[in-house]
Parts: C-alpha cells; structure tokens; sequence
C-alpha cells in the first residue's frame, strides 16, 4: 500500500447530548479539517451503524456533505455494525491508496439516546443471527456466556475481571471527552446489578452519543497508517470454533501485523473494544499482546494501566468513554493519533511510537486492527 | 423419525431425535441448513440424539420485550458437536455447570434443556430399555402371526 498519512484528527465529547446527529458530525469534521489543515477534501467516507432506525436519518453520506457545504463532494457511508467508524477509516485509506482521492475526510458518529433504552437494545440485536434472536438472546445474553466460558477456561475469578473497569474508569477520569468522568472502585463492580449472570451493570458499556473524524492524506505528515486489517466470522454464535477467542480480531491483527512488517511486540499503547469489560483479555490475546490465558496478569501486574508497559485504553475504552456504536471504531483511532502526537493530556502515555486500534463488529463477526506508527 | 440419519449416529435417548444437517466436509447443523456454514456445501438430513453438554450459559436479566425474567439461555453442544443456543427452566439455575448433561426437547421451534439427576438418567435408562422391549415383543408377535399363517 501506498504511505498514507494522518493529517488531522477531530472528536466531540461522548455522552447523553443534546445535539442532533449531523451536528455531532460537523462538530468532529470540522475540528479534524482545522487540525489537518484542510479545507477541500477529495473524498467523504461516513460510517454510522443504524441512524435510519436510531434518528430517522438516511442517505447520510450526501445529507451530511451537504450540511458540511459540500455537497459537490463524492461521499459515501459504510457499514460494519459497531465498527463501522473502523470500516470508514479503511474504506478512505483503500480509495486514497487506488488514486480515487489524495485527501479524505473521514467521520463516524451515532446519537442513541434519544430512544428509550429497551428499543435502543432491540436494534443493536439485530447484529445477532436470526435463529438465536429467537430465543430472546441480546448482545450482553452472548457477551455472558462467552465471559463465562473464558472466565471458567482460565479459572478467573469475578474480582479479576472487575479490576478491566476499574482500570478504564481511572483513564476516562483523565478524559475530558469521557462519558463517564468519575473513578469506580471493584466494590462499585461487584455490587452493581446483574445485567446478564454474570455479567454486571458496571461491565457493560453506557447507551452514548458522539461523533469522531478524521483526515487522510497521500501527503507526509507525522502519523502513518502503517497497517490495516479486517476479519470475519460467522454472525451466529454456535458456529464459532472458540468461545474463549474471536477468530475475526486474529485474523484482523495478522493481516495488519503483515502490512505493518512489525510484531505485537512493537506496539507500546492500544486502544481494544470493551464494550463488554472482559472482552479487553480476550482482544489482547488474539491481537498476540498477551498469551491465551495470560492477559488478567498483565491487568493485575497494573501493566496495561496508563504508567504501565503497555497501557490498553487510556482514552477509558468504550466503557469509560462511551460508545456511539458507530463512532467508536474511528474515536479509538484519534486516541492513537493523540497519544502518538503526546497531545493526550492528563492521560498521555510515555512517548510511543507504535499504537493499534481494534474495533469488534456485532459479537465479533466482523472486527478491524488498524495500526498507526509516528517516523 | 431416526429414519433419515445417514451417519451412524446412535438412536437418540429417550425417543425423540434433533433434526439436523450433516455436510461432507464433517461439519453439522441444527436447525438443518441447505447450505454448510463452513464450506458450502450440500447437507443432508440427519438426527441427533437429544442429549447433551452445556457449554456455557446466561442467565439475562434484562430480556427483551416478550421474554420473563430471569431467562436462562445456554450454548449446548450434542454428541456430534453441533452446537445451538436453548432455553431452560428456571427452577433448575442452580444446577447449572459448564460440562454438565442436559436432555433437549423442542417445542415449536424452540430447543429447552434440563438438567439430568441420578433419577432421571435411570429413568432414562429404562426408557429406553422399554423401546427394546418393545422391540421384542413385536419381533414375538410377527413371528406368531407368521406361525398361525403357515
């Protein structure tokens, strides 16, 4: 692939927002164009997950164009469920590398909370195979009985698992874009209700509004995309080999290790999908930054905290600092970017060059790695 | 019933088999599918023994509209290693272990697991000794009837 660069970056605060969906869009676009530089980008990519059910939008690509004043401008939209913001990045990244554009825009978002919460839950488990809906399985119902599976796999104890949000609470506390602000103990965690055994209120990511965006271009800038990398895996849950590991994400992080011609040893921050607490061990065992099994060690040991050897989610992950389902994949990318820039503030981590994304698609059916490096 | 399995599978316990899908390539489904999830293949009709192991499992405590809670919803894998999501009932949470045997039934659609003491696996035991005696005595009768022909 071609070298393409990340020339600006842009993201709006995440939480319950009074704002509509494009506005959220233009906020992050235009943040990110200023901080690029830009002003006429080539190319649009928009990547959403449902706003045609979440806020009655369609045809988002062209609706926001022409919002932006730009409505001369190609733009499309794309979608990979909850990772669609990841898919946007690499859709700009694969036109921009075919000499379709030499500078994209790219910008994800979703505004959730203007539904009630049990309808919000009814469109996001439409990601769910067909036949398994049928028996009344909803996103956390499959989260929990691949937690259980790991956790019973590898002998965790509740208390291990617990210690992932109070981790990425601690971070989102350094987050003025967080969702949540506030540190949480594991007796908060332990304590919280049952949402789906054993799975708690604490372990599950918040119902957020949010947008993220940014620039890409064939010019050189300080950030590089150094690798890209998508895997799929049947949607229904009892056609998985594993439940103890997602074969998208491995497949991901291996074509975009390839890409990259680096290692998981290389990588020195990452921001992984969270949206289920424990689901952070399983990424960083198939992303290779910890051996199966292994990855509640380097939680305890406190080397994923933000001072630690590799810190994962210093932004506070989408527990901390929300998820609008389609923003998320591209807000965990400008994380990178910051943090690589070492303009992450309160929580920048010590000097990295290396840092990797990973965004989950459904129950993992459809996961990105992206991976940035600073020359 | 048992009629169609083409792949040796043992005669399911306690009379009732689980429609399922075999391809060639060894993967198998259930509820059938025309198509192999794994290679694509044609599949064939086939049943399984409904007896199985959980694999793991829920309880949701949130479910959505349509469903009571608790709703205790589990992966089982039977003999053959098809895996589906089942329902099961909650008076039974609290004998709920991965690795633990469960019997499946279907109703409407829908599969449901219940756990399996000491008893009901003796039960199911004589069950299905009762189908061999069943088999005997019509093996008798036949020959009887046989016998008053000739």
């Amino acid at each position: 692939m071609p070298a393409i660069y990340v020339a600006g970056v842009g993201c709006t605060r995440f939480g319950r927002l009074e704002a509509p969906l494009l506005a959220l869009l233009d906020e992050a676009a235009q943040q990110a164009l200023r901080d690029a530089g830009v002003e006429e980008p080539d190319l649009i990519v928009v990547g959403t997950m449902n706003p045609e059910e979440f806020t009655g939008d369609g045809t988002v690509a062209p609706l926001f164009a022409s919002f932006l004043g730009k409505a001369h401008t190609p733009a499309f939209r794309v979608e990979t469920g909850t990772s669609s913001g990841a898919c946007a990045f690499f859709a700009a990244c694969a036109a921009i590398a075919a000499g379709f554009a030499r500078t994209a825009l790219v910008v994800a978002g979703e505004k959730m909370t203007g539904l009630p919460t049990p309808r919000v839950a009814e469109i996001l488990s439409r990601m769910i195979d067909p036949t398994e809906r049928r028996y009344g399985a909803t996103m956390p119902a499959l989260a929990a009985i691949v937690t259980r599976a790991y956790a019973q796999a590898y002998h965790l104890d509740p208390k291990d698992l617990a210690s992932i949000p109070v981790k990425n609470h601690r971070n989102g506390a350094r987050n003025p874009l967080a969702h949540f602000q506030a540190e949480i103990t594991l007796e908060d965690v332990l304590g919280s209700r049952l949402i789906a055994d054993p799975l708690r209120l604490y372990e599950v990511c918040p119902i957020s509004d949010g947008a993220a965006a940014a620039v890409l271009t064939a010019e050189r800038r300080a950030v590089r995309v150094a690798g890209l990398g998508q895997g799929t895996d049947h949607v229904a849950l009892r056609h998985r080999r594993s439940l103890v590991s997602f074969r998208a994400t491995q497949d991901a992080a291996r074509r975009a290790y390839a890409m990259a011609g680096i290692g998981p040893r290389a990588v020195r921050v990452a921001e992984v999908h969270d949206a289920f607490t424990p689901f952070e061990l399983i990424n960083m065992e198939d992303l290779g930054l910890a051996k199966a099994g292994k990855a509640v060690q380097a939680l305890l040991k406190g080397e994923t905290a933000l001072e630690g050897r590799l810190p994962v989610n210093p932004s506070g992950g989408l527990k901390a600092r929300g998820h609008p389902v389609g923003a998320s994949g591209l807000a965990q990318i400008v994380e990178i970017v910051w943090q690589l820039r070492g303009e992450a503030g309160a929580r920048q981590v010590r000097d990295p060059r290396v840092g990797l994304a990973q965004s989950i698609g459904g129950m993992a059916s459809v996961n990105w790695v992206t991976i940035l490096t600073r020359d | 019933m048992g009629g169609e399995g083409e792949s040796g599978t043992s005669a399911p316990a306690g009379g009732v088999g689980i429609p399922a899908s075999r391809c060639a390539c060894g993967t198998v489904t259930a509820p059938p599918a025309p198509h192999c999830p794994e290679c694509g293949g044609p599949m064939t009709p086939d049943t399984l023994p409904a007896v199985g192991e959980i694999l793991s499992y829920t309880i949701l405590h949130s479910p959505p509209a349509g469903f009571a809670a608790p709703l205790p919803i589990a992966l089982v894998e039977l003999a053959g290693s098809v895996k589906f999501l089942c329902h099961g009932h909650g008076e039974q949470v609290g004998r709920y272990r991965i690795g633990r045997q469960v019997a499946i039934e279907e109703v409407d659609g829908i599969y449901y697991f219940s756990t399996m003491t000491l008893r009901e696996r003796i039960t199911l035991f004589w069950r299905r000794r009762g189908e061999a005696e069943e088999k005997v005595r019509a093996i008798l009768r036949s020959a009887l009837r046989r016998s008053r022909r000739s």
